[in-house]
């Protein structure tokens, strides 16, 4: 149901080589160990040179899951310290998946890229008021709950 | 690799490693199950 939709394999492809293990083949257990792989559908973004930057697990039917992979890619970036791509993609979720289970993450995480940017600028402020208008019950604002308490 | 809505995916982790190198990508790791 998920892959064969052209939204979620045009993000893929744009981003990332697809690769696969079936979990049921012997020659893929030592890899599926050093994983510690317990459930599937078990997707990783990788770089390179084979190091995890992002995880998630189980069926997302492909709004949710072109969102949260998109947010795994950004994730990556950030993580690499390629801001600028990091912001693209988290800005691409928050444009086409507002309503996604993923927004408030790419929301709080966008505030993130830019100040990482420039750390002297407002966006990480404003990003985050964003965040506590929109998505005022989820977890990335209890996240930033910080910013609310009185000094 | 997509052929009218069909991934084409990698197999062989080195090669999945390779391409992200010379294509400038990340890699997507699916580990699923056929049953």
């Amino acid at each position: 149901m998920t892959y064969p939709d052209e939204d979620v394999i045009s993000a893929m492809l744009a981003n990332a080589i697809p690769f696969q293990v079936d979990n049921t083949n012997k020659n893929a257990f030592a890899m599926l160990h050093r994983l510690h792989h317990i459930w599937t559908p078990d997707l990783r973004v990788l770089d390179h040179n084979g190091d995890e930057l992002y995880r998630w697990d189980g069926f997302l039917p492909p709004a949710e899951f072109t969102a949260r992979m998109l947010c795994g890619f950004a994730m990556a970036h950030l993580r690499t310290k390629r801001f600028d791509a990091a912001e693209k993609l988290y800005v691409e979720v928050l444009r086409r998946y507002p309503t996604a289970y993923a927004a408030p993450e790419a929301q709080y995480y966008l505030g993130v890229a830019r100040y990482r940017n420039d750390p002297e600028g407002d966006d990480l402020t404003e990003q985050w008021q964003v965040l506590r208008s929109l998505y005022p019950s989820s977890e990335y604002r209890l996240k930033q709950y910080f910013k609310e308490l009185p000094q | 690799m997509s052929n009218g809505g069909k991934i084409s995916w990698e197999h062989e982790y080195e090669n999945a490693l390779e391409r992200a190198r010379s294509e400038q990508k990340l890699v997507l790791l699916d580990v699923f199950n056929p049953g």
